[in-house]
């Protein structure tokens, strides 16, 4: 899969994660990567119970090549005689076998959520079966990379152990503990999850939809194993995102409870349903028609929270403003960054349909760069501890961007505790639990987002 | 010849996205996109047709497509 290679391992990997490569095409390609992942690149697709032909037929109407096993002799299909086809069907077992490339460039996921009317039970990476043994030392003994994995490891261990340090230092000086409690939950998570008291919340955000449109996701990082992902492009790029801004802005809002390893907790809304939407090229740009097709995408999928950490310093934009009015008449709510230019709000924040965050720093003043003017909520957005893709896995960042989902992750966690806290009555919600800061609301609106 | 530009079309809602599309499109405007749900509607034109179209019932704004920029990714702020 996309998501395990590096770019320039690439092609090697797309021609080894065909429905005809060969066994020891694919095991090449998989030690050539070098990580211990038993995933082959390749995807099976399970369908629902007697859905197995409506199941064949809904992959060729999205365009792929599809083999049926049927097609051979008894049914013994051999995967190396099936060609150029996208997918095998096998009608029996109810289960089709797809390459790398088909899924990538549809966008399946193993997490993905299928709809209820679908044909599809579930989405499963295709795993090496080994005789009994190690698989990791079976990868091992053909590679003669394998000794480098313990010196990446223990490189990955100093990174994570440098950046809790800091962000220790970050969040003892900012935030003074009141109470025992919150001294044991300061030393757990960032200073900006402890800023809005997220470590004491009981909600998680389950049940609810979050979609953060960005540069895409590491839809293979470790710290969101087994989530419901649902993704999308908008910019004729694979949604694995080669920036980082997504996967940084999807973990504040979205990341897990307790990360892997020795990892500060840096996301709220742990159980909640992410989508990603991405209208950001990985050079971090875009035009505002990808930015409105991950919007009104968003929208037709009902998300309660569209996070978008985007912008440009202009004016409002009545095509902006409309859809934040589709997304709150659908009881839906859109936060959106007020931007780093140390200016006016800029677009699309400054709409009067979306809501604006700016951004404080650990002393929980405004940022220097934080925009202002239309503001309507402010949050941690300076050095910022988040997820990014791998190898790297952990980052700090700055600016409104980081401070916008951390607004998106609270909303999560409202909308969690009533189904009457939705699109306008959570903007409410938000600004009225809001803790009051001794700034101008043209700075900071109604202070910094707390959790429920 | 003008040069071609992309537009945002806003629409009112008040009438149907298929007819705005229509008289769009019958004043030479080539839609691209149709967003049902945000009702807008995104093409290329010339700066006239984009003028005329602002006339067209059911529209409330033409507006050039904007960029969108977050930097790279080692931006110091983002």
């Amino acid at each position: 899969m996309a998501t395990k290679k590096t770019r320039s391992k690439k092609a090697v990997d797309a021609s080894a994660s065909r429905t005809s490569s060969s066994v020891d095409e694919i095991l090449l390609a998989a030690i050539e990567r070098g990580d211990d992942s038993l995933e082959t690149g390749r995807y099976l697709i399970t369908f629902k119970e007697g859905a197995a032909e409506e199941g064949l037929q809904s992959l060729g109407t999205q365009g792929m090549r599809v083999a049926d096993a049927r097609e051979f002799k008894n049914q013994e299909a051999l995967l190396e005689s099936v060609g150029d086809a996208d997918a095998l069907v096998f009608p029996e077992i109810g289960v089709a076998l797809v390459s790398g490339d088909a899924a990538q460039e549809r966008s399946f996921s193993t997490a993905s959520e299928v709809a209820a009317d679908s044909p599809i039970e579930s989405i499963d990476p295709e795993l090496f079966v080994f005789a009994e043994g190690s698989p990791g030392e079976y990868l091992h003994s053909f590679s003669a990379q394998g000794e480098n994995t313990s010196n990446e490891y223990l490189r990955g261990f100093i990174r994570a152990t440098e950046a809790i340090a800091n962000d220790l230092r970050l969040g003892m000086s900012a935030i003074q503990p009141q109470t025992e409690q919150e001294a044991v939950t300061a030393l757990g998570a960032t200073w900006g999850i402890n800023a809005c008291r997220v470590p004491l919340s009981t909600r998680h955000g389950v049940g609810i939809k979050v979609a953060v449109l960005d540069t895409g996701m590491d839809l293979g990082h470790p710290d969101f194993t087994g989530r419901s992902i649902v993704s999308q492009q908008f910019v004729g790029q694979p949604v694995q995102d080669l920036h980082s801004h997504g996967t940084h802005c999807i973990g504040t809002a979205c990341g897990p409870k307790s990360p892997v390893g020795v990892t500060p907790r840096y996301g709220i809304a742990f159980r909640s349903s992410i989508f990603v939407g991405k209208v950001l090229s990985n050079a971090g740009s875009s035009v505002a028609g990808s930015v409105l097709n991950g919007m009104n995408w968003a929208i037709a999928n009902r998300c309660d929270v569209i996070s978008m950490s985007l912008g440009s310093q202009a004016g409002p934009q009545p095509y902006y403003t409309a859809a934040g009015q589709a997304a709150l008449n659908n009881g839906l709510l859109i936060v959106a960054a007020a931007g780093n230019a140390g200016s006016f709000t800029g677009a699309p924040a400054n709409s009067p349909t979306i809501m604006a965050v700016a951004s404080l720093d650990p002393t929980l003043s405004p940022s220097s760069f934080s925009n202002f003017g239309k503001v309507e909520i402010a949050a941690p957005g300076r050095d910022v501890f988040s997820s990014v893709p791998r190898p790297t896995r952990y980052g700090i960042k700055s600016g409104t961007s980081m401070a916008t989902p951390h607004v998106a992750g609270c909303a999560a966690l409202w909308a969690q505790t009533s189904s009457a806290l939705r699109g306008v009555n959570l903007w409410n919600k938000l600004r009225a639990a809001a803790k009051p800061l001794s700034f101008p609301a043209a700075r900071v609106g109604a202070g910094l987002v707390q959790a429920p | 010849m003008a040069k071609q530009k992309r537009w945002v079309v806003t629409t009112s809602g008040k009438q149907p996205l298929s007819d705005v599309r229509k008289n769009l499109v019958e004043s030479g405007f080539t839609v691209d996109q149709v967003l049902g749900e945000i009702g807008l509607i995104i093409g290329t034109a010339e700066d006239d047709v984009a003028e005329r179209a602002r006339k067209i019932p059911g529209v409330v704004d033409v507006s050039q497509e904007a960029p969108v920029d977050i930097g790279p990714p080692d931006a110091p702020v983002t």
